[in-house]
């Protein structure tokens, strides 16, 4: 009788002593874990935890030095990701794999188009579209979305993109979904969206192990939690036991708390050191205007497509400003390009670190003198003293707890938070004035976060401008002095972050925005 | 409660932290040695098949290592030489520059014109024909980098223009009876090695100080690595790219006035087969057909390896055409080798 075990009562999937190991580094450890049955499971861990070797192995990308994988109770060997596909896993990886210039037809199907029928149909490949139109029809039915099948992928939103990514992992009935950050590109209101499609899967028996950095997100949609560190299992945990504080401690092995650096009582408001009036860049920006104090840190809040990071780049030179003023300390501030954006002291950390901060291919060094190197600089001197970088780098190094083996080593060898990390140092390297900060801890593990905040306080303190543009509510809540509503390219409103919660954030910018925009249309 | 199925662990249960990888000077120190042993192997390590070929050479032919036959190689070697040197600093700001070979002819041509037709005293005939190098360099870079063509059809364009050009003022015909202190620039030579061989050493020498020792190289290998980025570090990428197109074409000029001195000849189909040739010199030595990584010892390196390929076929009596099929399929090899690298 105890033979007959229900395969409803067994975890999905199994993994029993689960060990890998990368030249130097052992990626995984001994690790036990069990994904049950319809359940969303995250898994967290900071950068190099070993996620995503444990992501690659259950998806069949790499194979494990020891231990066993067991689905449905069956001890199974994942030996590639057609294998793995077969059996019932399907993944969906942070870089979204759709192809933007196809239909979602053509998307869903794009592993085994159908062909026509007749002998000539399928020696030419000719595709089916009637076939494929049904196909689409079908999958869309089955997860309750209304997709058109002839839309181009390019016309979709972000979070349309995502749930047709979704539907195509499933639509090969896979019972196991992994889904590796996939809200980093979504906004709160389609993340809600999202997170009512996985508890929808769940309840119709899918499981899904559920990857990402937002801790908050991961105790609100998940089940469960299992928490790795270093290579090594930690335990899972239901979710309705945990709190923010007691997983971040979990993952970092520190006392938690201690994220945000304190605050300054208050900041001396002297002369700003930024004072922008009437900014506008057309069509972008329509009304903008703040002041930014030395000493302070300034949190610009909006919703995705607000005009936060528009603010940041006219003032940078890299967008076009058509009217209003900006002042530096006092003195009028006139810039068309980032080079005399930062003659005059200005700094930027762009949104995207890979595509706009990043020199992958170049030593850890060339990313961090890059500026100090490239603008000409006090001295005026045409030519460089790679000792004199060299120094530079390794002192920026220590000062910012940089992790890396080598300083000639590349850039894109480095974990995102340590790339960040060389991007902020650029800067500090020729001492800002004032710093802009687009997301500056987007996908960066919670250690290098809070060095982040870290360093950027101590700028502060220093006497530097800094303005972030964050999408993360208890970022600007726990890192800002002040905070600036941002709504349909105009400052409408601003708070002092004491004392505010992220709620009242979020609907600060929701009523504020929408009473403002009122009266203005009014 | 909890599900019986599982048990959780306690909060409080922790293994210990496994030791991160940290900076430590030391441990960094080791490893820049190793860093730099392996880069200088990525631009050396071509020193190796090289010898192997010579000797090879040395033992099957006799005419090999005579001076003449060496004086020879070298010469041809300048030639394409100052030719891809242009064309590294190009492609480490990925772009790229077909009509070098054009440039070259109808430099020569310039040349021709201003010194032979015109008698005009000679050095300005070199401005002349550098100044038309420049120019062409100039509009190459200012057409891709403002008005967003790609170079590849920017220069392809170019290529046939500038030949057009070269064939039209000469009616096709060679120029020829330059002066003879010109004629020296091809000619002079000192202990067995001819001017142009200096030349070229010249220009790799400044060249790979820029690369490397001033903001400009930095400048370049930035614009390679990551346009955006540049940019956004304050580099002014297009001026940056047109520097080095100007370059390419200032080079392509040098190359076709000391081939105008050394045949005391100039015609617009000068450098018609020298394009293939420098950039398979290039990607020989290492440079990066993407952008951002390069280096010109490399490819002085790859420049002899490739003169070497063609004067040891020509010992052996293979013809010009299974040259150009070999150096070809060279291009083509180490292609499949970079892009099996970058793979990893």
């Amino acid at each position: 009788m105890t033979l007959m075990v229900h395969a409803e009562t067994l975890p999905k999937l199994e993994v029993r002593g689960l060990s890998k190991r990368y030249d130097s580094t052992q990626a995984l450890f001994d690790v036990n874990l069990q994904f049950e049955r319809g359940e969303i499971h995250s898994l967290l861990g900071e950068n190099g935890a070993g996620k995503s070797t444990l992501v690659r192995i259950i998806t069949g990308n790499i194979e494990a030095d020891a231990g066993e994988i067991l689905i449905d109770g069956a001890a199974l060997r994942l030996s590639s990701p057609a294998v793995a596909s077969e059996l019932g896993i399907a993944a969906v990886h942070q870089e979204l794999s759709l192809i933007p210039n196809l239909t979602v037809s053509q998307n869903l199907s794009i592993e085994h188009l159908p062909t026509s029928g007749g002998l000539l149909g399928r020696l030419a490949g000719v595709v089916d579209k009637r076939e494929l139109k049904r196909r689409t029809r079908d999958t869309a039915n089955r997860f309750r979305e209304d997709w058109d099948p002839n839309a181009l992928v390019s016309s979709l939103t972000p979070s349309q993109r995502q749930r047709l990514e979704i539907g195509r992992a499933l639509s090969r009935n896979a019972t196991l979904l992994v889904l590796d950050e996939p809200t980093s590109s979504l906004a709160p209101d389609d993340r809600d969206e999202l997170y009512q499609k996985l508890r929808s899967l769940r309840d119709q028996g899918i499981s899904i192990v559920f990857i990402t950095h937002n801790l908050e997100e991961a105790l609100e949609v998940s089940d469960r939690v299992s928490v790795l560190r270093d290579g090594r299992y930690l335990g899972s945990h239901r979710c309705s036991d945990l709190t923010v504080e007691q997983v971040v401690e979990l993952m970092t092995g520190r006392q938690a708390g201690i994220l945000f650096p304190r605050r300054e009582i208050a900041v001396p408001k002297a002369r700003p050191r930024l004072s922008v009036r009437h900014l506008s860049a057309a069509p972008y920006l329509k009304e903008v205007s703040f002041d930014l104090y030395p000493g302070e840190i300034l949190g610009l809040a909006g919703l995705v497509g607000s005009g936060r990071t528009k603010i940041l780049r006219t003032i940078f030179g890299t967008l076009k400003q058509t009217g209003g003023s900006i002042q530096l300390d006092g003195a009028n501030l006139d810039v068309s390009s980032p080079a005399e954006a930062i003659a005059n002291g200005l700094a930027l950390i762009p949104e995207d670190r890979q595509t706009e901060g990043l020199f992958p291919s170049h030593t850890v060094i060339h990313n961090i003198s890059v500026v100090a190197a490239t603008t000409p600089g006090r001295d005026r001197s045409l030519f460089i003293s790679p000792k004199r970088l060299q120094k530079l780098a390794s002192d920026m190094i220590a000062r910012l707890d940089i992790k890396v083996e080598s300083p000639f080593e590349p850039a894109s060898k480095l974990s995102g938070g340590n790339q960040q990390k060389l991007v902020l140092a650029r800067w500090l390297a020729i001492q800002p004035k004032v710093l802009l900060a687009d997301e500056p801890t987007r996908g960066v593990s919670i250690g290098s976060k809070v060095e982040i905040y870290r360093t950027l306080r101590e700028q502060a303190r220093a006497g530097v401008g800094i303005v972030v543009v964050s999408s993360e509510f208890d970022e600007l809540v726990g890192l800002c002095d002040r905070i600036v509503l941002v709504r349909d390219g105009r400052t409408v409103g601003e708070c002092t972050s004491h004392d505010l919660s992220e709620d009242d954030l979020l609907n600060m910018l929701l009523s504020h925005g929408r009473s403002v925009v009122g009266e203005r249309e009014g | 409660m909890t599900s019986p199925k599982y048990e959780d662990t306690p909060l409080t249960e922790r293994p210990g932290t496994a030791e991160t990888t940290k900076y430590l000077p030391g441990r960094a120190l080791a490893q820049r040695l190793g860093t730099r042993l392996s880069r200088a192997w990525r631009s050396t390590g071509l020193l190796i098949p090289l010898a192997l070929f010579w000797l090879l050479l040395a033992v099957t032919t006799p005419v090999f290592f005579t001076v003449e036959n060496v004086t020879n190689l070298l010469l041809e070697a300048a030639v394409v030489g100052i030719l891809a040197i242009g064309t590294t600093t190009l492609l480490i700001t990925e772009e790229i520059d077909l009509s070098i070979g054009a440039v070259e002819g109808l430099s020569a041509v310039a040349a021709g014109i201003v010194i032979v037709n015109h008698q005009v005293w000679w050095p300005l005939g070199i401005v002349a024909a550098i100044g038309t190098g420049v120019i062409v360099g100039c509009v190459n870079g200012v057409v891709t980098t403002r008005l967003g063509v790609p170079s590849f059809i920017v220069t392809l364009a170019t290529l046939g223009v500038c030949t057009g050009l070269a064939l039209q003022f000469t009616n096709g015909q060679s120029i020829y009876g330059f002066p003879n202190d010109f004629q020296q620039i091809g000619v002079a030579g000192l202990a067995g090695i001819r001017l142009p061989v200096f030349i070229a050493i010249a220009l790799l020498v400044v060249i790979h100080f820029v690369l490397t020792r001033t903001r400009l190289g930095l400048r370049f290998y930035s614009v390679g690595g990551n346009r955006k980025a540049a940019a956004l570090v304050g580099i002014n990428v297009p001026r940056v790219k047109t520097l080095a197109f100007a370059l390419s074409g200032g080079a392509a000029a040098l190359a076709g006035v000391v081939q105008a001195a050394r045949l005391d000849s100039a015609n617009g189909t000068f450098g018609s087969g020298d394009l293939l040739d420098a950039i398979a010199a290039v990607v020989i030595g290492g440079t990066s057909l993407t952008g951002g990584v390069g280096s010109v010892v490399g490819t002085g390196l790859g420049v002899v390896l490739v003169a070497t390929i063609h004067n040891g076929l020509n010992l052996w009596n293979v013809s010009p055409f299974w040259q150009q099929v070999v150096v070809g399929l060279i291009i083509l090899i180490m292609g499949i080798a970079t892009s099996r690298r970058n793979a990893r």
